[in-house]
């Protein structure tokens, strides 16, 4: 029998490091929200839009930039809700519907529209590259990851939306390079290719870690 | 369901395409080349000042030491200052950070 003591002091800490992780996730998703909002006033001051002035006289680039940060504000405010057990076992409906919006969003608004503008992303040939892929590959686990949980298979359903989450997230994890860069005193185009593959990689490969973690529990749970 | 699946890979594929014939048109343009290009800051020499003022050349003299002092700990006292940079939470976004120009003193 397991000393409680051990238990629950184990239980803490895990429960402490959740806190560690979610707190400042959900803190730098909702400033990217705050940040995004402004954008949906139309106003063609700001400066990401100044810089690419050309590319918004044309019509679909503009349409295609306002749909693609809708649906980033979106996703990244449905995906906090859909990682949360303590929603999940009260009420699996809430995850249900933020689970269909955040599939249709991607799938129909955010993965084209990033398509679209990858190929007049910044950055050199790799980098538009590098922004293809992610917009093929935020649909194509996405997608799965609805294949999956329509086939009653929650464990991939897991794994692919992880993976898709991964993807939403480089949203949040470049800015906060670019700024950790910019205090480096780095240059602006180096900084923004750096941060974007840091940001990319590192999503990646903290998603794999992740499901190389939960498959491990799992397996484990099989052991006599 | 699968409607909705064929609609949404229509749309990768359109959005795949419309890219391409749409970077292909502005690929040729020198706008379009000059797109993400950083403009180096162009250094300003500051020109020789002329006095024109008859006023005695003593005068002239003692003002002018006094103003290159003045200067010369403005810049040390900002120097000190600038060494680490203020990070705003609008910055936290995909456009480039843009350092804050420095306070300029009007003369009287």
């Amino acid at each position: 029998m397991a000393n409680s003591r051990v238990t629950t002091s184990q239980k803490s800490v895990r429960f402490f490091f959740q806190l560690l992780f979610w707190i400042p996730v959900t803190a730098f998703s909702l400033l990217l929200v705050y940040n995004t909002l402004p954008y949906f006033s139309f106003n063609k001051g700001f400066s990401f839009i100044q810089e690419r002035s050309i590319l918004f006289q044309g019509s679909l680039y503009n349409a295609c930039f306002y749909i693609h940060i809708f649906a980033g504000v979106v996703c990244i405010s449905t995906a906090l809700i859909q990682f949360s057990r303590y929603i999940l076992k009260k009420s699996k409906t809430i995850h249900r519907w933020s689970g269909r919006l955040y599939v249709f969003v991607v799938l129909f608004l955010g993965a084209p529209t990033g398509l679209y503008m990858s190929f007049f992303a910044k950055g050199s040939f790799w980098e538009r590259m590098l922004f293809m892929f992610m917009a093929i590959w935020w649909f194509v686990t996405t997608y799965y990851g609805l294949n999956t949980i329509l086939k009653k298979n929650v464990l991939a359903h897991i794994i692919l939306i992880l993976l898709s989450y991964s993807m939403s997230f480089t949203a949040v994890t470049f800015r906060i390079y670019h700024i950790f860069f910019f205090a480096l005193d780095w240059g602006q185009l180096e900084n923004y290719e750096l941060s974007l593959w840091i940001s990319v990689i590192g999503n990646m490969l903290f998603a794999e870690y992740i499901i190389f973690r939960q498959s491990r529990k799992y397996l484990r749970s099989f052991t006599i | 369901m699968r409607s909705l699946i064929f609609i949404s890979a229509a749309l990768m594929v359109a959005a795949g395409i419309f890219g391409f014939v749409d970077y292909k048109k502005k690929e040729q343009s020198k706008e379009f080349k000059a797109l993400y290009q950083e403009e180096k800051p162009v250094v300003q020499q500051p020109a020789p000042e002329i006095i024109s003022s008859p006023a005695p050349v003593i005068a002239v003299k003692e003002t002018s030491e006094e103003t290159v002092d003045n200067t010369k700990n403005t810049v040390s006292k900002k120097a000190k200052k600038g060494n680490h940079k203020r990070i705003k939470y609008s910055q936290f976004s995909r456009a480039d950070i843009e350092e804050p120009a420095p306070p300029v003193k009007e003369l009287q």
